[in-house]
């Protein structure tokens, strides 16, 4: 197996550091999904976000279509995002209900110079708000703002005013030069940080500790 | 040693009489902690036990075995069933774990995952040559590849039976779509014409593109047709992982280049593999995985290939086919 040189649980394992180094610092583990028309930089931004760069090399399998990145929020939460691309042709769109199933967050993603891709983000929020989960958070992300002056056919207000009116985060960002993209995140991580800061949400993990292990012993 | 009754082969005596000398190395009861050198030395300790019908856990093993074969074999194998067959093995398993964590109390308590080191590693200094340096481990890892193998076909029949409609209709449109030569199915699925890595095929081999058949992401297709020989739902789904970078060596190969993919780009590739790759009950293998992958996997790599896995099987059952083919 030539895939099995890096540690076979790198997909969800446990942050084994985590459960030692800080005992009453909180860790949650974030599934995000990315929805948004092909071609409209989805997994750029993406990449952006987890690696500071726009077309680094990738080492995973599947390389920008599956990305984890851990950032830190106010009183010390830990929030690891799963990042799960999605396949943006219309042809599929039906199949993207097996891709948020269970998300708590979703960043929807349109180019501000094609208006087909505002209105595909403009069908996804819809469809989120009506059959995700009730408490899954959106950001509404304008792609490509570099192209701004030459090519914006999507203004800033139309961005903004949509996502007012359906409760979205909004930022236009840039993937190539990197513009607002971490903004995108860490402002949805303090939002998640901040919405279930009572311990009830069913997404956080609970690093199995070794030394509860020890102590369990033979208890029957 | 005369006592055995004589029916018995003596091939599979000599075999008992093997597996009970090496059982009588016992590995350390407790060591503190878990590395994966112990880990892997109570997995082949385990394998072995559960495997000799005169150790207690062999015994125990040939019970479950032979109940749960008389259940679901036979009049017992119906669709209605499989729920009461997937609960008992769920309650075999962790029910086992605890029996092996009594032998062995290093295991995690729950059997929830638990990220473990190599010893090397953790000492610091030098990097073993082994590949795992680290290794998540949980109750699935430890009992899924000991207990499935021993039940696997009155499972799995009762898998097909239930999705028999639905892998009925997906392998109606499996066959559809393979009479397309390769250029045809790839053009269908929509796939960028860079990633049809024709240059490479036509240099070696076929003369026409129309003639083009079965030559494209072949190793992939190959990869995926493994699915049906893997017992755990972990297996399963490294054939999966398995799939995706060996396409990903391919468009490495012909392109000569590192390949970032998306998953506007990645899935119909894949899409176009799971077609090719003709597993005749795809249904049941996914339905299996489904029911018996570990949550801790669900969100993770492993996670989002099988959610690929799945969307595939559901387009092909429900995307029209051009009538044309």
């Amino acid at each position: 197996m030539s895939s099995a040189k890096r540690p076979n649980g790198r997909a969800s394992g446990p942050p084994v550091g985590g459960a030692r180094n800080g005992p009453e610092g909180k860790s949650k583990q974030i599934k995000l999904v990315l929805l948004g028309e092909s071609g409209v930089g989805k997994s750029s931004i993406a990449l952006r976000f987890v690696r500071g760069e726009f077309n680094e090399n990738g080492e995973a399998t599947i390389g920008a279509a599956y990305l984890t990145k851990t950032i830190n929020v106010q009183n010390s939460t830990a929030i690891k995002f799963d990042i799960w691309d999605t396949a943006g042709q219309e042809r599929y769109h039906s199949l993207a209900p097996m891709y948020y199933r269970g998300a708590p967050a979703a960043v929807v993603v349109y180019d501000i110079t094609s208006q087909t891709s505002f209105s595909r983000a403009q069908a996804w929020v819809k469809e989120l708000t009506q059959q995700a989960n009730s408490q899954i958070v959106i950001a509404l992300v304008g792609n490509k703002a570099d192209m701004a002056s030459e090519g914006r056919v999507i203004p800033t207000e139309d961005g903004k005013e949509f996502a007012s009116n359906n409760g979205l985060m909004f930022t236009e960002v840039s993937a190539k030069t990197g513009m607002n993209v971490d903004d995108v995140f860490t402002n949805l991580a303090a939002k998640i940080a901040a919405q279930s800061s009572p311990e009830s949400n069913s997404t956080t993990v609970r690093p199995t500790n070794v030394e509860r292990t020890e102590k369990g012993g033979c208890a029957c | 040693m005369e006592s055995f009754p004589t029916r018995i082969p003596s091939n599979k005596i000599r075999r008992i009489l093997t597996l009970a000398e090496e059982l009588e190395t016992i590995p350390p009861h407790s060591k503190g902690r878990l590395t994966v050198e112990y880990y892997h030395q109570i997995k082949t300790y385990l394998h072995k036990a559960f495997d000799l019908p005169i150790h207690p856990l062999g015994k125990l093993m040939e019970g479950l075995v032979d109940v749960f074969r008389a259940a679901y074999i036979g009049v017992g194998a119906h669709p209605r069933l499989l729920d009461h067959a997937v609960k008992e093995i769920t309650s075999f398993v962790s029910r086992l774990y605890n029996c092996v964590r009594i032998l062995f109390p290093d295991l995690s308590e729950t059997g929830g995952p638990l990220l473990i080191e190599a010893e090397a590693a953790s000492e610091g200094g030098t990097t073993p040559e082994t590949d795992d340096i680290s290794l998540v481990v949980s109750c699935g890892t430890l009992i899924h590849p000991i207990l499935l193998p021993k039940i696997y076909p009155p499972l799995f029949d009762l898998y097909a039976l239930y999705n028999d409609k639905d892998d009925e209709k997906y392998w109606e449109r499996v066959r559809k779509l393979n009479k397309q030569g390769d250029i045809g199915l790839m053009a269908f699925l929509g796939i960028d014409q860079k990633f049809w890595l024709i240059d490479a095929v036509l240099k070696e081999k076929s003369p026409s593109l129309s003639a083009l058949r079965n030559q494209s992401y072949c190793s992939a297709i190959e990869t995926l047709q493994h699915i049906s020989t893997a017992f755990s739902p972990k297996e399963k789904l490294e054939v999966i992982q398995k799939t995706f970078s060996e396409i990903t060596k391919t468009v490495e190969e012909s392109m000569g280049d590192v390949q970032v993919w998306c998953m506007d780009d990645l899935f119909p590739i894949f899409h176009y593999v799971v077609i090719r790759a003709q597993i005749r009950h795809l249904g049941a293998e996914i339905h299996l995985i489904q029911d018996l992958m570990e949550p801790h996997l669900e969100n993770g790599e492993l996670g989002i290939m099988f959610t690929t896995l799945h969307a595939c099987y559901f387009q092909i059952q429900n995307e029209k086919i051009p009538s044309h083919g």
